[in-house]
């Protein structure tokens, strides 16, 4: 059975950018490896050669023409925006090489 | 120990959509920050990918130019990772299933033949583009990027030398051309290229260390990247040293390659399939679709133009090295001009022209049609070839037509005999003495003759005329 | 006394509305000021836009005077999810990160029902960003059940359930994942109907799993959810996996005689540990259908129970993508104290999103890792292969599958937050129809003795639709009770 560890869960937190306290961590790595266990039911199905679904649309091949329309004007583009200068998104100075996964 | 470079490249192109590929958005280069951008680009809420075809149509046409296989199944993938200049943090691309596989590009290098290995090519989105240069220590994003059509392009280790990239990247980049799927423009970002670079003993069969070679402007600059990484990876080997799996960026001003990050995080961009995008099943009928409007590539044209035109191999290689000469010189050739006088007149008078204005063929102010028109004129000895190079100038600075200019500032050759024998029998009056001379046998004085005709037609006469005329009326 | 309009359906205030027999601005204003009566009680409504409602309303009026073609839906009061872009107001997610997020642009749902002259009252509650099954996860506000206010709304489409079952909209829009709009429904004694895959445009909606992703209608009759079916239905270029099949007009599928119609009753749905009360009404509602002359079919769905676990690790996988892009680079709530880029991400999101949004998103990227992609991703896509064909295997004994909704009927607040494996379980019953893409509703049978409705669970081949709503429009008419409001307001 496979379980995992407060380590294993700081990981993926940080994978996915999350900070967690260690009351948090805690709890996350309890429920989770509730889950995991409740999980165990998948291995019991017999998937020898059979597919996988993967989309929820039975089509293929959905395109659009290669054909311009308006893109959002000046104002909606940083309606939202936390930061900008009115030309760019400002974000705190890149780092080169900074690991940010 | 003698070593050999194993050397593999990663080159993202640019396809040259009117729209992104995931969304409608203008893809043009120049336009102000933010300014071509939607809830797509901007990964808002809500926002949806519908796929562009014309990118699935100029990356298959790609994958067939590199004599690749062409994926009958295939679908879009998220590939997961946090960057500022990634929109939804995931990059719709493709993983395990790329649309064009196991092909193969030849190339020249001097003069010897080639076979680079194509691993895959690519579908992928393109990312935004971080500026640095913000006041109050900020980066600024611009998201117009975000979204634009990007085939990457991936080779196996099969290049041995700097001087091979650089012949692999000219020819890839002379074939996307000819496919005119991409400006490939290095500087302008275009074209990308990456380099993984290893050494190994010569003769030995495993790979070395890897390192991978970024932010290079241009093919020259990736030559000499790659010179540089690879002498420095054999100095380090031979002073006892490894070689760290890293990436390097190159520094053009100091010549060097410099580590950009130390530890190569393991990255886990945990792919899996863009449930937004349906899957892509490509046909047989849609593959011959696009092979039959594939246009003739670079070396097959070449072969065609010595055989057909009777061009040298040097003449067929320059005429064909892009897509655009190729058609202009053959454009003027079908408007009736001979095929050896089109290749000198495009390749030197032409290319002179094109070069002082730092002008492409493509934007050249001469059409193909005018310039047979001048051969022409030149042919039907309206005028001769001296004249012809000044009204190609003038043709140039104005787009006029030849026959215009000729005919708006005079330049015809005069061909009237009646008009010439007047002139002639005036000058040999004015000059008795002369004429006098050469009936007693003083043969040279004739060219002395034809000067003065010329000098008092202004070059117009027609040399033919001129000399039977003269002869005539000095001999009788 | 005369009804009032709050209380007539869509169908009675849209030709009322296309006969001139009523303004759709008294209309309007009648289900504002019933809002204004009981929505403190229920906190269904997180934006109230009664300015922009009255004005659509007058400009449906004139139309109406004009002698012009009017909508659809004319004069149809409508609550939308907190999920549903709208460039009216604030598309939150019922999250502190979207708390003043303003969208650029109306999802295609949004703007069919506009066109169909539909009236937008506002925007009502959820968990966050669809997140739980009982609207206690929003950051917004706590919505209750209007049957009983010491009991939850049910999940994700809390808000919609309870604005509809309260009477403060005639109809409401909402999103369903797993369960997200037929156990609201169920818990809150409405309609909640979730149409085959596709068949309703998801551009506009934040998703949460795309691939499991439906957009769909609550109402308070079949009728109503058949009018509305109408206008949201149909392809959407800007949506690739919207379907393009030719839509029906499915009002005409109401009345159909469902004599020899096949209700096919999963063994393992009845087997499972259903309350009491609940079974009881379930049992009573296939004995309606029997003594109909439809014949009740007993089938095996031997998916029961591992859709679930495969329901998990696709949803969660999928979200821990799709919902990456809510960062606070580019729109959302940055983190006031970040200093760099990676604090940015990390101080925005552990600040912005909640407990139970963390949990998910951590628990999907875990599957995506390493080989756990193949041991459970791509496992449970396989087994998602699996519970299809078992659909489609029982789909061939019978043409209606039916089961409760839920299990229980609403449990009180508090009872389950702390307990993720009990809530994941309320969507024991529903999450095979978002796993296998076909309809399923969920429609009243019943209240239990402490007065709280209970919902059947009815499904359908996919892209028929008609057989349901014919099989749900007959139950309707013959169930032998009204649900009537709640008598608490």
């Amino acid at each position: 059975m496979e379980h995992v560890t407060e380590q294993d869960i700081d990981h993926y937190a940080s994978l996915s950018q999350f900070q967690l306290n260690d009351d948090t961590r805690k709890r996350f790595t309890k429920e989770i490896n509730q889950i995991l266990d409740f999980l165990q039911i998948l291995q019991k199905v017999d998937t020898e050669s059979i597919a996988p679904t993967r989309h929820g649309t039975d089509r293929v091949n959905v395109f659009r023409d290669d054909v311009i329309q308006d893109p959002l004007p000046h104002a909606e583009v940083f309606k939202n925006s936390p930061l900008d200068d009115g030309v760019f998104f400002l974000v705190p100075r890149i780092i080169e090489g900074e690991d940010n996964s | 120990m003698q070593y050999e470079a194993v050397i593999g490249m990663e080159v993202h192109v640019e396809i040259n959509c009117h729209s992104k590929v995931f969304c409608s958005c203008p893809s043009a280069f120049d336009a102000a920050p933010n300014s071509q951008v939607c809830p797509g680009c901007l990964g808002m809420p809500g926002a949806l990918p519908v796929l562009n075809r014309k990118m699935v149509d100029k990356s298959i046409a790609v994958g067939l130019a590199l004599n690749c296989q062409i994926a009958r199944s295939t679908r879009m993938d998220r590939k997961n990772y946090f960057y500022p200049d990634l929109a939804r943090n995931y990059q719709i691309s493709q993983d395990d299933q790329p649309l064009c596989y196991a092909g193969y590009i030849d190339v020249d290098v001097e003069g010897r033949k080639k076979r680079i290995r194509i691993t895959r090519a690519h579908v992928e989105e393109d990312t935004a583009r971080n500026s640095h240069t913000q006041a109050g220590g900020q980066s600024g994003i611009d998201f117009n990027r975000s979204g634009l059509s990007l085939l990457e392009i991936v080779t196996e280790p099969d290049i041995r030398s700097a001087q091979e990239a650089f012949a692999y990247l000219t020819s890839l980049k002379q074939l996307l051309q000819y496919l005119d799927v991409s400006d490939c423009n290095m500087e302008e970002g275009s074209l990308r290229a990456e380099a993984n670079i290893s050494v190994r003993p010569v003769g030995a069969e495993y790979y070395g260390t890897k390192t991978e070679v970024k932010n290079v402007a241009s093919f020259s600059g990736t030559q000499k990247a790659i010179e540089y990484e690879v002498e420095r990876q054999i100095e380090v080997l031979n002073s006892g040293g490894k070689v760290v799996q890293e990436t390097r960026g190159w520094d053009a001003d100091k010549g060097i390659t410099v580590s950009q990050r130390l530890k190569e995080s393991a990255h886990e961009y945990r792919y899996f399939p863009e449930p937004d995008i349906p899957p892509i099943v490509v046909d047989e009928a849609w593959i011959e679709q696009i092979r039959k409007e594939l246009p003739e590539f670079p070396i097959a044209r070449k072969e065609r133009f010595q055989s057909q035109y009777g061009l040298s191999l040097y003449d067929a290689q320059v005429l064909t090295f892009s897509r655009a000469m190729a058609d202009f010189y053959e454009a003027i050739v079908s408007a009736g001009a001979d095929p050896k006088k089109a290749a000198n007149w495009l390749m030197v008078e032409l290319q002179a022209l094109l070069s002082d204005t730092k002008l492409d063929i493509s934007a050249s102010p001469v059409s193909p049609a005018s310039l047979a028109e001048l051969l022409a004129l030149i042919e039907t000895g309206i005028i001769n070839g001296k004249i012809a190079k000044e009204v190609l100038v003038e043709m140039f600075k104005s787009g006029a037509a030849p026959k215009k200019i000729v005919e708006e500032k005079g330049l015809g050759q005069i061909s009237d005999s009646k008009a010439l024998e007047e002139t002639i029998r005036a000058i040999i009056e004015a000059n008795p003495g002369q004429a006098a001379d050469y009936r007693a046998g003083k043969e040279k004085l004739f060219d002395y003759f034809v000067g003065q005709v010329m000098k008092a037609t202004r070059g117009k006469g027609n040399p033919q005329l001129v000399n039977e005329i003269l002869r005539r009326e000095l001999d009788s | 006394m005369k009804t009032p309009w709050y209380e007539k359906t869509a169908k009675e205030i849209r030709d009322a509305v296309h006969q001139g027999e009523a303004s759709a601005l008294d209309i309007v204003n009648s289900f504002i000021e019933h809002a204004d009566a009981v929505d403190g009680t229920v906190g269904a409504y997180t934006q109230r836009w009664s300015e922009t409602a009255r004005t659509a309303a007058q400009r449906i009026d004139e139309k109406i005077r004009k002698g012009l073609p009017a909508g659809a839906l004319a004069g149809v009061p409508v609550a939308l999810k907190e999920s549903i872009c709208t460039s009216e107001g604030k598309t939150t997610g019922a999250s502190k990160m979207l708390a003043d997020y303003r969208s650029p642009f109306d999802a295609t749902a949004v703007t069919r029902l506009q066109q169909a002259d539909a009236v937008f009252l506002g925007k009502v509650n959820m968990d966050e960003i669809g997140l739980g099954s009982s609207t206690e996860t929003s950051a917004l506000q706590r919505t209750t059940n209007p049957w009983a206010p010491d009991r939850v709304p049910g999940g994700s489409s809390g808000g919609s359930a309870a604005a509809v079952a309260s009477g403060t909209c005639a109809l409401a829009l909402g999103t369903d994942t797993g369960s997200s709009i037929r156990q609201p429904a169920s818990f809150c004694g409405c309609i909640g109907f979730k149409p085959t895959y596709g068949r309703i445009s998801r551009l506009g909606i934040i998703g949460i799993a795309s691939s499991l992703d439906h957009v769909g209608p609550l109402a308070r009759t079949v009728e109503d959810t058949a009018l509305a079916l109408n206008v949201l239905c149909g392809e959407d270029k800007g949506d690739p996996t919207s379907s393009d099949r030719p839509v029906p007009d499915f009002t005409r599928s109401l009345g159909r005689d469902i004599r020899g119609l096949r209700i096919g009753v999963p063994k393992e749905y009845l087997a499972s540990d259903l309350d009491a009360e609940v079974r009881q009404y379930v049992e009573k509602a296939l004995d309606q259908f029997r003594n109909a002359g439809a014949e009740i079919v007993s089938i095996s769905l031997p998916c029961t129970g591992y859709d679930a676990a495969a329901y998990t690790v696709i949803s969660t996988a999928e979200m821990s993508a799709g919902l990456a892009r809510l960062d606070g680079v580019r729109y959302g709530a940055r983190h006031p104290e970040a200093k760099s880029v990676p604090d940015v991400y990390v101080m925005s999101k552990s600040a912005g999103l909640g407990t139970e949004v963390q949990r998910r998103i951590i628990l999907g990227t875990y599957f995506l890792s390493g080989k756990n992609r193949q041991d459970y991703f791509v496992k449970a896509q396989q087994v998602r292969t699996v519970v299809k064909k078992d659909f489609q295997n029982a789909f061939e004994q019978c043409d209606i599958i039916a089961g409760a909704t839920t299990a229980t009927a609403a449990f009180p607040f508090g009872s389950k937050s702390d307990n993720p494996l009990e809530m994941y379980a309320c969507d024991q019953f529903t999450v095979a129809a978002n796993l296998a893409s076909h309809p399923a509703l969920s429609i009243p049978c019943g209240k239990t003795a402490a007065g709280l409705p209970i919902g059947l669970h009815l499904q359908a081949r996919s892209y028929d639709e008609e057989t349901l709503l014919g099989a749900a429009f007959y139950y309707e008419q013959h169930r032998g009770f009204e649900m009537g409001f709640p008598s608490i307001l």
